[in-house]
């Protein structure tokens, strides 16, 4: 947990919230996720689930087998370990077709930061991004931090239906909406890749701490990964 | 062999069960009863397990037509069932047989009424549950809320029935106090502001959260968060005159100060309300809170 200084508060009945510095880190997401990898190791006897987001982690504990004030007792004990995170990272491979069709508000990117859109293409995969979160809705990942030529404001009207695969930008993240919903983001590419898998125990493919490059590809790529 | 077949569906009807809990880190909210409370008395009336599939209906309820002898229960908000058009009781088991009509019409009580039925529901589990999430499109019946003509199966079985003593029934008169524990972005001024506040239950309710308004603007500062975990039952503060209370099928996630969490046996109190009714919030201990929690679901502690 480093040097971080933390709030722990009880956020229900069963749950246990711990605070992070109110900022956007890559610092804190380790903290974070060095202290859900402890807490999976050595408290998963109360563990029912948890909850990382940029700088909180949700612990819902099992009543039944635990008092709140000695579990929290339990968390605070803890020494994670952040030596064997590195260990685990993950570099996730993401192909994106940035075809006009996929991107409707690549232009209006360009246009923002007085540039070309060949030039908005070129800075979101050219670099690779870390995974702050999954969550807000199923699926979805906020990847951060986006270059500042191509940061723009969420859309101020959101559309009513946004595609699974959508690649967007809002402010300094980018993310990827994991199933069909309502959106404001701006889009600007699309993954054949189902990032969502309701058939499995793990239903996204990303994790906090994961790192994810993006992979550009032809209209003709795209269809054929999307009809494998 | 269908149990039942749906000639009329109602306003928002769903398959609901106890939650689909562990994937709320992938974004997938609990979903899960409304009315937790109401919903685990139906299924203990017809004898199933309690935490297994209902039917909720929200507002206005739907007319089903049975097609197999079977035992039902209604709970929740008076949705003025009938069974071939012959008033219906509510919180006791009933036989139906096959060829009856059971309808149900608009709440008047409250917003969210449970029809059990006995036996096995034959439905896809997703995620280790049943419940219908429409905004995913997961869950339920063919992964939407109930449409015309579905035909739920249902596998009889021959559970014993229970009754449910007339003081373990809960009724939702508006105007009482609902209890909340402190939420980690309040500050005194705040909890003075909820304290002392009237709110009034806004028209905008559905699975995921219901809007509350306040009498009176707080005029002090407020803590705004990156996003963080939200969870059914949290108090959220978007503007200094409105409340949040998120629901079954809320987002994982929110910026909103979080200003409390309604304890879980009041929940069911403030999914009934209606728009209009006026509510106030109380903070207590979570000492206090979790033996109301404890005292109030002593009926279905084996």
């Amino acid at each position: 947990m480093g040097d971080f200084p933390l709030k722990y508060h009880r956020l229900s009945e069963n749950c246990l919230e711990i605070q992070w510095p109110q900022e956007i880190n890559p610092a804190i997401i380790k903290s974070i996720s060095s202290l859900e990898q402890a807490i999976q190791k050595e408290l998963h006897q109360y563990v029912m689930e948890l909850l990382p987001t940029y700088a909180a982690l949700a612990i819902f504990y099992d009543t039944s087998s635990i008092r709140f004030d000695a579990f929290e007792e339990k968390v605070k004990s803890l020494k994670p370990n952040s030596a064997s995170l590195d260990k685990n990272a993950r570099l996730i491979e993401i192909p994106v077709c940035y075809h006009h069709d996929f991107g409707p508000d690549q232009q209006r990117i360009a246009d923002h930061h007085g540039i070309d859109v060949d030039t908005v293409i070129k800075l979101h995969h050219q670099n690779d991004y870390l995974v702050y979160m999954t969550g807000f809705l199923p699926g979805f990942v906020y990847l951060g931090v986006l270059n500042s030529q191509i940061q723009m404001p969420r859309l101020s009207s959101p559309r009513t239906r946004v595609p699974a695969g959508s690649v967007g930008i809002a402010n300094a993240q980018t993310g990827i909406y994991g199933l069909s919903s309502p959106g404001g983001w701006n889009i600007i590419g699309q993954t054949p890749k189902a990032i969502v898998n309701l058939t499995s125990d793990e239903p996204s493919i990303f994790k906090q701490g994961d790192r994810v490059k993006f992979v550009p590809i032809s209209i003709d790529e795209y269809h054929k990964m999307a009809e494998e | 062999m269908a149990a039942l077949e749906v000639l009329k569906p109602g306003l928002m009807s769903t398959i609901q069960d106890g939650g689909r809990f562990g994937y709320r880190k992938f974004g997938f909210p609990v979903s899960g009863y409304l009315d937790q409370y109401a919903a685990v008395q139906a299924n203990y009336l017809v004898g199933n397990d309690i935490n297994g599939p209902v039917i909720e209906m929200i507002h206005l309820g739907g007319t089903f037509r049975i097609s197999q002898d079977l035992i039902i229960a209604i709970t929740g908000a008076d949705m003025q069932a009938r069974t071939n058009g012959n008033p219906c009781a509510m919180y006791k088991y009933i036989k139906l047989s096959e060829g009856d009509v059971l309808d149900f019409g608009a709440s008047k009580d409250g917003n969210v009424t449970y029809l059990a039925i006995q036996g096995v529901w034959q439905l896809k589990q997703v995620l280790g549950s049943a419940s219908t999430f429409t905004r995913a499109k997961i869950g339920g019946h063919n992964d939407k809320p109930l449409q015309k003509g579905d035909l739920l199966t249902i596998k009889p079985t021959d559970s014993r029935c229970q009754t449910v003593p007339e003081h373990l029934i809960r009724k939702y008169p508006p105007g009482n106090s609902i209890r909340i524990i402190i939420g980690p972005d309040v500050n005194d001024a705040l909890r003075q502001w909820i304290s002392t506040t009237t709110f009034e239950i806004s028209t905008q309710f559905d699975r995921m959260g219901m809007r509350i308004n306040a009498s009176a603007e707080y005029t002090g500062d407020v803590v705004e968060q990156i996003s963080s975990p939200v969870l059914p039952g949290i108090l959220q503060m978007p503007a200094k005159n409105t409340l949040i209370a998120l629901l079954s099928d809320c987002q994982t996630t929110g910026g909103y100060p979080r200003i409390g969490k309604i304890i879980d046996y009041d929940i069911p109190y403030l999914v009934q309300q209606k728009p209009g009714s006026t509510v106030r919030f109380t903070y207590i201990s979570s000492e206090e809170a979790e033996k109301i929690n404890k005292n109030g679901l002593v009926l279905f502690r084996k």
